[in-house]
């Protein structure tokens, strides 16, 4: 039996690689564990154009689940969109949006949770579906579900429209 | 995307004859058709256990155990077919999450063996690379303690109970095979394990895919295998 030069070096190559090329780990354990729902503000121009709405005024925005209220962000300006963490056991979560001179209107997010496993290191997260949107409408025009998945993403998931 | 793997693959798994036909030509360009016919001839049929895993799972909570059939060409050609069972129990002792499956896994490929004496029907040792396809599909069982609502409180558990899955990935590897008696070899082979195509369960990833171990992109494996060849030729 006799090895040819060519085989001797494909087999010295084979050896070779195998203990540089390393095990690709398949999981990348979030270092995020909360699926934000992202709410992007907009209006529209009387030529039916769309735009981002940044609010000229101080917008308080609190929300309630579960009975119990908690203030999201406070006397905030100049911003045109929110990030809100979603009840893991609610299927309703309430929105209120506090203007200047005590007016409000409110935003009723329907939606499931989805528990969802991703490993034996990572263990497992609550990823959410928006079933829907309802609103009051002081200043809110309309509102819509961009994107129903709730997941460790940056996509807009619903828009509200306001009054310009 | 899906269809380049497999193109890919199937290059890869006609590479190996082809490098070997491409290197005997260098050689043996007055190759008759004689010697072509006797390249190809069937010279035995083998049948082989792994008993790597049976060992492994002293010492892990997964592992398989498998059985293969090679037919013997020309010395040199071994195709061969890998059926298995692929089982895990597992539970992490920092999650303490549980993952539970029981099921069948295929492979099917080649063998090239390097040290080839066409001239004698039953070579004693072998030093081979391997090409495989594998595949399977099972369903699988995870529980999970309650998740715990960070904002607001409240918790919710999951429970998945015979989720389906499937996976399907490619093997490229070396292995040896030395006679130990009359008719009995044994040998082990190192795999490199590539996934080409996976389908997740409901709610879920699939943890430990039977036949390919723990769901990673790439891993390597291993077989410890005592084989019984049948010679078709004296």
């Amino acid at each position: 039996m006799r090895m040819s030069a060519k085989i001797k070096c494909i087999v010295c190559f084979l050896f070779a690689i195998l203990p540089f090329t390393a095990c690709e780990d398949g999981y990348d354990c979030s270092i995020e564990n909360v699926a934000y729902d992202r709410i992007g503000f907009y209006c529209v121009s009387d030529e039916n154009v769309e735009s981002k709405y940044k609010f000229p005024e101080a917008l308080t925005v609190s929300l309630m689940v579960n009975g119990r209220d908690s203030i999201v962000v406070n006397h905030i300006t100049d911003t045109d969109n929110l990030l809100l963490p979603m009840s893991y056991t609610s299927d309703c979560d309430t929105v209120v949006f506090h203007y200047e001179g005590d007016f409000t209107d409110t935003l009723y997010i329907g939606h499931e949770n989805i528990p969802f496993y991703i490993s034996m290191e990572c263990g497992t997260v609550m990823y959410h579906r928006i079933t829907g949107v309802k609103y009051t409408d002081s200043f809110i025009d309309s509102a819509i579900v961009a994107n129903e998945h709730v997941k460790f993403d940056y996509n807009e998931n619903i828009k509200v429209y306001f009054i310009d | 995307m899906k269809t380049s793997r497999y193109i890919l693959l199937i290059s890869m798994l006609l590479a190996l004859p082809l490098l070997a036909v491409a290197g005997e030509n260098d050689k043996k360009e007055t190759k008759d058709k004689s010697n072509i016919a006797d390249m190809f001839s069937i010279n035995g049929i083998g049948v082989s256990a792994d008993i790597f895993g049976y060992v492994y799972s002293l010492i892990d909570d997964y592992t398989s155990g498998e059985v293969a059939v090679e037919l013997n060409l020309g010395n040199r050609f071994y195709p061969i077919a890998e059926i298995g069972l692929g089982w895990c129990d597992a539970i992490d002792e920092t999650t303490s999450i549980r993952y539970k499956t029981r099921a069948p896994y295929y492979r099917v490929g080649i063998n090239y063996n390097f040290m080839t004496n066409e001239k004698k029907p039953n070579p004693k040792n072998y030093v081979y690379a391997l090409a495989r396809f594998g595949w399977s599909s099972f369903n699988y069982d995870v529980e999970t303690p309650p998740v715990t609502d960070p904002v607001w409180g409240g918790s919710t558990a999951l429970k998945l109970n015979d989720v389906k899955g499937s996976c399907s990935w490619a093997e490229f590897g070396v292995g040896v095979k030395v006679k130990i008696a009359k008719g009995f070899h044994m040998g082990w082979s190192i795999r490199y394990k590539t996934r080409i195509s996976e389908k997740q369960g409901n709610n879920s990833r699939m943890w430990y895919i039977p036949g390919f171990g723990i769901n990673k992109g790439t891993c390597f494996g291993g077989t410890y295998n005592l084989i019984y060849e049948i010679p078709f030729k004296k």
